[in-house]
């Protein structure tokens, strides 16, 4: 295993938010530099540190109850949160697009019966039809997207918030 | 040793560490490996089992309360390597836990010993 996959293996492993988790990978990057400088080899540094499972247990024991947890958890709940709104979102665009298309396959021979709307006028009668019926779709999608900017800000803010 | 035992060591080591390492930054400039290798050597048998788990997440606490100051600098072999000085907060910090060791500690003793 290089120090890097190490490092990363540790890392995933520690209940930190983003912004602690970085810092903890450049301290661990920089302490394995200086135990290689003082001769030792990756092998002897990693049975020295323990295996990475142990090495995140020792500091989750450390940082237990403390703002970082707190700042992680929040980050997890924000992220699944904004997730979340994001698949609803999609399905919501995907339904009210069938709905549409369904919609105009059945209205479509009533926009026939006008007659006599070709080119420009035709344009126009499609437009009303199209602009007025899929409305609750795109007040859903739009409230949908704006919880969903909150919740990415949200997760964005927990990332990097010091303790 | 017992559970209870072994709790109780831990809260007394867990205590004091923090105060250990402002001791041991507040001798010169130190980086982590020496820490963890000081502490071995000074710190034994208390202390000797202390790894990065431990002392990084203290190391933090000390620096995010303006005790101590972590400077990144490249080494001449071209790897970064993290320097903890202590501040002037530090070292009144330390004086002030210090004064506070003492009077607890004899505080304790004459308990004990009485």
């Amino acid at each position: 295993m290089t120090k890097q996959q190490y490092v990363r293996q540790i890392v995933g492993r520690i209940h930190a938010n983003a912004g602690t988790r970085r810092r903890i990978r450049t301290d661990l990057l920089a302490g394995i530099a200086a135990k290689e400088e003082a001769g030792l080899t990756m092998e002897q540094i990693q049975a020295e540190m323990g295996s990475p499972e142990k090495v995140a247990a020792e500091f989750n024991a450390s940082f237990a109850g403390t703002s970082t947890v707190t700042w992680y958890r929040r980050q997890r709940i924000a992220r699944t949160a904004f997730l979340v709104l994001v698949v609803l979102a999609v399905l919501v665009l995907l339904f009210s697009g069938l709905g549409m298309l369904a919609f105009l396959a059945v209205a479509g021979p009533s926009v026939g019966i006008i007659g006599g709307a070709d080119g420009p006028t035709s344009v126009y009668v499609t437009g009303e039809v199209v602009t007025g019926t899929p409305s609750g779709g795109i007040a859903l999608l739009l409230v949908l997207a704006g919880l969903a900017i909150l919740c990415l800000a949200a997760w964005l803010i927990c990332r990097n918030r010091k303790p | 040793m017992d559970d209870r035992d072994d709790k109780f060591e831990q809260q007394f080591k867990k205590g004091a560490l923090e105060m250990v390492l402002l001791a041991l930054i507040a001798r010169r400039r130190t980086y982590g490996y020496e820490i963890i290798q000081q502490l071995g050597k000074i710190g034994a048998p208390l202390f000797s089992s202390t790894r990065e788990g431990t002392l990084y997440p203290l190391l933090y606490r000390l620096e995010d309360a303006g005790l101590v100051a972590g400077e990144l600098e490249a080494t001449p072999g071209g790897r970064a390597k993290k320097y903890y000085r202590i501040t002037e907060a530090g070292r009144a910090a330390l004086k002030r836990r210090r004064a506070f060791w003492l009077m607890y500690k004899g505080c304790i003793d004459s308990i004990l010993e009485g």
